[in-house]
């Protein structure tokens, strides 16, 4: 009797790694404020995205929708310094901007059955027509936390806080048949 | 052997001759076939004991083929992979397979069960709770030798289990007839489609089946429609999988065995796994289950559901037995004759309960020259061990009563045929009563409370043909329900061979000589030993509710949560009640259908994984230097640095004096730490703290309370205004969400106007707090563009610089009560600058610390930790903070007003002071009570009223000493009084109030 399934259990076809570190600053703000969203913009070099759970990117700058007033940015490690002051030279008003960059760790997620790895640790619907590339979510992962981002097919990115890695990471290496560094 | 070998037929079957499979039943060495169940290689093998039953001790056998068997359960495997509770009908043979029947066929069970089942009437262990008080502790200690249903392995399981979160339009559960259509409807629209079925070959009755669907055999008509599901996307067929529960939301799961079905699994596949479905839609196709008679001595090996006579027969090529008597009250039942009979069988006759069965099945059973007794039934079976012959006795015209004497037919099988119970156990689960229905003689489905529909069986439906189309039908629905198509069913013909059928009749408890008490035991649940007198007892007894007869008796409450008794239950409690079926109604189910292994609910969060580990960045480096753990929420903090041959108390002395005389270094990134910014930040937390925080000058630190809207302590801890707008809050670690989400519901709910925003920074620092005199020119070697000299910085200060080149935050702040500087930089940046804090406190002998130290330290200071000094009934003033409280705000605090209450102004509060035990030696166990007197017989009451309690105790190294700190009644007004604490050693110690700042009571350390 046919069972697709088994072979999703006997070698989970998916590798993961350590993503080398990036630079994050948390952006707080009244959506309704065009004049942060555009100086946002200007600074960044990326619009912050507007429709909940997407993402923006160009080059190694990714903006991620949070929340309705939250974004989180994403830039190489180093530029967060001077970005945070850039931003708040450019923005006026209410707002806010954190560097939580030491507050993250990234996995870097790949494989033909890498949405299986996802769909055992979260309750979203990682299924490709509902969760393609330019979607991220924040959802809980196995007994933690992530923002999982859909790179491209079969590929993502786990922003898991940094005090959390070390689970995730064994609960990865206990899921995922390979894993490579 | 000989009668295995006549048991096992020739031909025909789903079976693989030609592969012989060992196994192992109750330490007989036995074989079967590949494609049998563990039942029916038992049954070929001629074993008719399976067990002895719980209450009494009778010898039982298999009576069914499914999920409904009550009496073969059996645990499979040895030692720690040994699983119970099983069913032999349910569990696929594989070479080297060890069972052992649950209950053992001999020794106790058998023994003590004549001996229990004689005393335990129906709602035995209500009386027995009620009884004088003693005797159920006789009564346990008997009953757990005598009874259970298997032994829990004793070791850890060896295996692994995975769970999977899954999505889907539309999840069938049961690949019957009406269960496959319903799946090939779904799956040509383009839903995403799950099928789920609890045997390891898709198909369900279809497997067994003689008939033809548009002129092929059902099996060829199977393998096609399989054939085609393969070809879809988005189709998963999940066989071996039991939809077990149906929860809100449309949430089901389904528990898919992997492994348990093979000799030799291969690494690293789980033996299960749990799929949590959320589905759109639900096609509930789960099929319907032969309804047994109830008559004397039915219990007996040899009395068989008639289903599962044919279906031993037509799919496992095994006949039970050679002659067979089939008694019924419908026609379907009839084909089990015709089976039987193809198998080169005897039908001594078919005994119907009708006056005049006259169906396409029974004139072709007549015509195949076996003798049908009109308007009879089999009231009793004969046998010791196993059925030898029925007892058949005429009825009158409504069946209720013999209308004349019994004869005796020789058999050694009786198959009986009440009618069907659709199985609705996920309806019921998904909140719909199941209603009785006159016309099916069945509970069907209720009305849907879910976004789910049955079909087939599980709706009561029992021709093929009508599966068939109803599948189709509630497929379509289902499917166009979660957007995909219109809803139109694209009916195929369906034409079967199945000839038509003659109304059946109401059979639940046949009549017998002697009245129901009186009676052979007549059973109803065969694997709790409940019977139709018990029914009728509970009914005497005055119980009405179904619910409440269920609990008395026991019925429905096995393993198999009656699924074969209930109705019959159902109809006896109706009968004896003088009420309709309809009006008793029948009990709700809840999950699981069948048992579920711990393992498989636990899934990979065993182990390491059980909960999760948050480390700091220097958790690596504390593991090196030998560190002791303390868990602090979900935190891992070193809790002390033993160096080789050190105790506890004595590393923890050199720590703590280490702080005090030369310089120390503590891990305390884990505190909760809450980025707040915004115009209205200020007002923010002039709201939330108790204190004022509307004129703390930047780069200047206040301790902070939070209060509950109740005015009692929720939090505490350092806050920093970082410039103008932006606030830097320092929470306790283990409460560092809790806070965060205090903030965000009053922040959101309460007070939207306030322009503010809060974001957690906990992760993003990593801080060590470099504490003791020499703690300043420690800092300086590393630290070269901040002014540390007190003057340019002072005592709750924070200054923005460098840390060994990492941009950092230092805070002077203390909460050892020595010099101190927190030095907070980036996590990853974390472990470099702890070394470069170390490597420049060598020279002073620098020492790192562990929470205990820093537990001692603070005590010495009599400063409090929220939720170990206080719990939750504590205001400010208990606990001597009222100097953070500021009364007198513009808008006020959470907290404020109930600070007024008179219960908070009590004279003889509890109140936060310190003890120390006059005898100088003795460290109080922390919780330890506090009394007025010292036991003796002469004042009891002094003994008695509790005057406090301890909170805090640590031997404190710089005094040299014990301290403890305290919760005493109104302890502020008694210091130098005398109290009493009694060890659980029976000893009694002597403390005196003092007050909790135990060291440098002026603060003069700290300001340096």
């Amino acid at each position: 009797m046919g069972n697709a399934s088994v072979s999703d259990v006997t070698a989970i076809d998916a590798t993961f790694r350590i993503g080398e570190p990036r630079g994050f600053l948390n952006l707080r703000c009244d959506v309704a404020n065009d004049a942060f969203r555009d100086g946002v913009g200007a600074t960044f070099g990326v619009a912050l995205p507007q429709t909940p759970g997407t993402y923006q990117h160009d080059g190694e700058r990714s903006a991620y929708w949070l929340g309705p007033d939250e974004w989180l940015l994403a830039m190489l490690d180093g530029e967060q310094a001077k970005m945070e002051s850039d931003l708040r030279a450019r923005l006026t008003g209410h707002y806010s901007v954190v560097d939580v960059s030491g507050g993250y760790v990234r996995f870097l997620l790949a494989g033909r059955e890498a949405r299986t790895v996802l769909r055992q640790a979260s309750p979203y619907d990682f299924h490709p027509t509902v969760f393609a590339p330019g979607r991220c979510v924040q959802t809980v992962f196995a007994k933690a936390t992530a923002l999982v981002v859909a790179t491209a097919a079969d590929q993502f990115e786990l922003v898991v806080r940094a005090s959390y890695a070390g689970y995730v990471r064994r609960w990865m290496t206990a899921t995922v048949a390979r894993t490579s560094s | 052997m000989a009668e295995r070998s006549s048991r096992r037929l020739p031909t025909g079957g789903r079976i693989d001759r030609s592969k012989t499979v060992n196994f192992t039943f109750d330490g007989r060495r036995l074989q079967g076939c590949e494609g049998d169940t563990l039942a029916s290689a038992l049954l070929a093998n001629g074993v008719d004991l399976v067990g002895r039953s719980f209450k009494y001790g009778r010898p039982r056998g298999i009576v069914g083929h499914g999920a409904e068997e009550p009496n073969a359960i059996v645990s499979v495997g040895e030692g720690s992979q040994r699983t119970p509770n099983l069913r032999a009908t349910q569990v696929e043979l594989f070479g080297g397979l060890t069972a052992t029947s649950n209950v053992s066929s001999q020794g106790v069970a058998k023994r003590a069960g004549r001996i229990l089942g004689r005393l335990m009437p129906a709602g035995f262990y209500y009386k027995m709770f009620m009884a004088p008080a003693g005797l159920w502790r006789f009564w346990e200690q008997r009953l757990r030798n005598a009874a259970g249903l298997g032994r829990v392995p004793k070791g850890a399981d060896p295996d692994f289990y995975d769970k999977i979160n899954q999505h889907v339009d539309v999840l069938i559960a049961g690949a019957g007839p009406a269960g496959i259509a319903a799946t090939l409807a779904a799956a040509r629209s383009g839903a995403r489609v799950m099928l789920a079925d609890e045997q390891a070959e898709l198909g369900g009755s279809l497997l067994a089946s003689t008939l033809h669907i548009d002129e092929q055999r059902a099996a060829e008509w199977l393998e096609q429609a399989i054939a085609e599901l393969h070809t879809f996307p988005n189709v998963q067929l999940l066989p071996r999988s039991t939809v077990f529960g149906y929860y809100d939301h449309n949430l089901l799961a389904v528990l898919e065995r992997y492994t348990e079905h093979l000799p030799a699994p291969a690494q690293g596949v789980p033996r299960q796994r749990l799929h949590r479905v959320r589905a759109k839609q639900t096609v509930l196709a789960t099929g319907a289950v032969e309804r047994p008679a109830t008559f004397a001595n039915n219990d007996l090996p040899g009395v068989m559901l008639a289903s599962a006579i044919s279906v031993y027969v037509n799919r496992y090529a095994v006949a039970a037995g050679k002659r067979l008597v089939l008694f019924t009250a419908n026609d379907h039942a009839y084909q089990t004759a015709l089976d039987w009979q193809r198998s080169g069988r005897q039908v001594v006759a078919v005994v119907d309960v009708r006056a005049d069965p006259n169906g396409a099945l029974p004139q072709a059973v007549k015509a195949a020259g076996v003798e049908v007794m009109a308007g009879s039934a089999v009231v009793q079976a004969k046998g010791r061990h196993r059925v030898t012959g029925a007892l058949i006795a005429p009825l009158d015209a409504d069946g209720s009563r013999l209308a004349g004497a019994p004869r005796l037919l020789a058999c050694d099988l009786i198959g009986t045929s009440a009618g069907w119970s659709p199985l609705v156990h996920l309806s019921s689960q998904a909140g719909a009563k199941p209603v009785w229905s006159d016309e099916a003689l069945a509970f069907l489905p209720g009305e849907p409370r879910q976004q789910t529909r049955s079909a087939g069986g599980a709706r009561g439906t029992m021709r093929l043909a009508d599966c068939l189309r109803e599948g189709t039908q509630a497929g379509t629905q289902a499917a166009a329900l979660a957007g995909h198509s219109d809803g139109q069913a694209q009916m195929p013909p369906f034409a079967t061979d199945e000839p038509s059928e003659e109304t059946s009749q109401a059979l639940f408890l046949v009549p017998h000589v002697k009245p129901v008490s009186r009676a052979p035991k007549q059973f109803v649940d065969e694997q709790l030993d409940v019977t139709a007198a018990d029914i009728e007892l509970a009914a005497r007894e005055g119980y009405r509710s179904v619910e409440h007869v269920k609990r008395y008796t026991a019925l429905g409450f096995g393993t198999d949560q009656g699924k074969l008794g209930n109705v019959n239950g159902v109809a006896i409690l109706a009968n004896a009640l003088g009420q309709s079926i309809a009006e008793t109604g029948t009990t709700m189910f809840r999950p699981a259908y069948t048992p579920v292994a711990f393992g498989a609910m636990a899934g990979r969060d065993v182990g390491d994984l059980f909960d999760p580990e948050r480390r700091t960045p220097m958790h690596d480096w504390h593991q090196r230097q030998g560190a002791e753990w303390e868990d602090v929420g979900r935190w891992k903090r070193p809790w002390y640095y033993p160096r080789p041959g050190e105790t506890m108390r004595e590393a923890v002395a050199r720590e703590c004096l280490a702080a005090r005389r030369g310089v120390a270094i503590l891990d305390a990134s884990t505190l909760g730490k809450i980025d707040v910014q915004g115009p209205d930040a200020a007002m923010f937390l002039d709201r939330i703290y108790s204190g004022g925080f509307l004129k703390l000058g930047v780069g200047r630190c206040r301790y902070g309370l939070m209060l509950r809207e109740d005015g009692t302590i929720f939090d505490d801890g350092v806050v920093a205004r970082l410039n103008e707008h932006r606030y830097l809050l320092h929470t306790t670690t283990g409460n560092a969400e809790a806070v965060l989400a205090w903030l965000e519901l009053w922040r959101q709910t309460e007070w939207p106007e306030l322009q503010v925003y809060c974001t957690s920074v906990t992760d993003h620092w990593a801080t060590a707090a470099v504490v003791g005199p020499q703690s300043r020119a420690v800092l300086a070697k590393v630290c070269e563009d901040v002014d540390l000299s007190a003057a340019a910085f002072p005592f709750m200060a924070m200054r923005d610089g460098r840390v060994a080149g990492e941009p950092a935050r230092v805070f002077r702040i203390s909460f050892s009560g020595e010099l101190a500087f927190e030095v907070n930089v980036a996590a990853a940046a974390g472990q470099r600058v702890w070394d470069a804090l170390l490597a420049a406190g060598e020279e002073f002998g620098i020492t790192p610390y562990g929470t205990e130290t820093m537990h001692v330290l603070r005590a010495e200071k009599g400063f409090i930790i929220v939720g170990q000094d206080t719990d939750g009934s504590m205001t400010p003033d208990d606990m001597g903070l009222a100097w953070a409280v500021r009364r007198n705000k513009r808008f006020g605090f959470l907290g404020d007003r109930s600070l007024d209450l008179a219960d908070h102004q009590r004279p003889d509060r509890l109140q936060f002071v310190g003890l120390e035990t006059v005898d100088g030696e003795t460290v109080l166990p922390e919780g330890t009570q506090l009394v007025r007197g010292q036991a003796s017989a002469g004042n009891p009451s002094e003994l008695r009223d509790m005057e406090g309690h301890v909170t805090s105790s640590y031997f404190s190294a710089a005094l040299n000493r014990p301290i403890a700190l305290a919760m005493v009644k109104a302890g502020r007004q008694r210091h130098a009084e005398i109290l009493h604490c009694s060890l659980a050693t029976g000893r009694s110690v002597a403390v005196r109030i003092i007050s909790p700042v135990f060291y440098d009571p002026d603060g003069e350390r700290q300001r340096v």
